[in-house]
């Protein structure tokens, strides 16, 4: 039995970690936009006291307010699709689509721990029975644990294997897990979301690889 | 007066700069830790604003780094919403929650605590 106790408190704090990563990111969004729309400000000012003022500069700031409301308007779409995760406990996840929101989600973790995150999603992968928030808190777990264990390149590479009856993530280019103090399988949040999602976490210890398998209808 | 800037926003940084030379200020700018300790190497500034979380170097750690290659700037943290614990840690280092800026800021309240923190 998975142990609530457990993954309750590790999905608020995985909530939490997220949301503010979110904000800050679109305070960084908004701050930007506020520069801009000052510095227009700061150019009719300047074009009222007779100053020239060159329409590429109005157009190379415009563009850059509609760079950053498309940046927002990303946020906000992967935010709603992670609020909207905790909707149900069993769905249909396709596992491709749900990495890549998890790699928006810690893009700032990521880039400021020095590491560059790879996923080159297979052409298909069959969709899988699972719980859609908590699979997501089970991949944060792995990427949070690939990124200290990264290797010299500081790049993590993801990947998912697909095999008859089972679908598989991957994480990859780690250091060899033997130097580290550390075990995927044996940790206690990833022994309990693993458990509540039937799924089976592993790692080869020698090659630095790590990642869990789900269970899928094909 | 000479500012410099750091943030890992490209736009913001290059934005506020230009603002601030259009209000009669020297204003340069750094997108990273080490381009910003890298800069003072060569130049002094009077006010350094810097971003509390940026790749690689927080912002705390570049000021702290900062202060041993050339002492005596003045600093000013900025940042989107950080934990109470980035609170505690970044308005004690600036010597005070005056100087620990939420972006995003109007720049006549950023240009007051510069002159403040200055003493201009």
């Amino acid at each position: 039995m998975w142990a609530w106790d457990e993954i309750g408190p590790e999905g608020l704090r995985f909530y939490g970690k997220m949301s503010a990563s979110i904000s800050h990111e679109v305070k960084n969004v908004l701050a930007i936009i506020n520069e801009n729309a000052g510095l227009l400000n700061d150019l009719v000012m300047m074009a009222e006291r007779g100053v020239a003022v060159e329409p590429q500069r109005l157009v190379g700031i415009a563009g850059t307010i509609d760079k950053q409301v498309r940046r927002a308007d990303l946020i906000a779409k992967n935010l709603n699709r992670f609020a909207h995760s905790a909707d149900h406990l069993q769905g249909e996840v396709d596992l491709a689509e749900w990495v890549e929101l998890a790699l928006a989600l810690v893009g700032r973790f990521a880039s400021n721990r020095g590491i560059r995150l790879e996923f080159s999603p297979p052409p298909a992968t069959p969709p899988v029975q699972s719980a859609p928030f908590f699979l997501l808190n089970l991949i944060w777990l792995g990427l949070d644990m690939a990124m200290e264990l990264a290797g010299p390149d500081k790049t993590v590479l993801l990947q998912i294997e697909v095999a008859a009856g089972r679908l598989g993530l991957v994480y990859d280019r780690l250091n060899p897990l033997s130097d580290n103090d550390w075990d995927f399988v044996t940790d206690g949040h990833v022994r309990s979301l693993a458990l509540l999602l039937g799924a089976n976490p592993w790692q080869d210890v020698k090659s630095g690889r790590f990642g869990f398998d789900l269970p899928c209808e094909r | 007066m000479r500012i410099l800037l750091v943030d890992d926003e490209y736009e913001l940084v290059t934005t506020l700069a230009e603002r601030m030379e259009l209000r009669g200020l020297e204003a340069d700018w750094a997108t990273s830790g080490d381009d910003a300790l890298a800069r003072i190497t060569t130049t002094s500034y009077d006010v350094v604003v810097i971003d509390i979380k940026m790749p690689k170097i927080s912002g705390i750690e570049v000021k702290r780094r900062m202060e041993k290659i050339r002492p005596g700037m003045k600093y000013i943290f900025m940042t989107g919403h950080g934990s109470e614990g980035d609170f505690q840690e970044g308005s004690t280092e600036v010597g005070g929650e005056r100087y620990y800026l939420l972006k995003p800021v109007a720049i006549e309240s950023l240009l007051e605590k510069i002159n403040e923190v200055s003493g201009h």
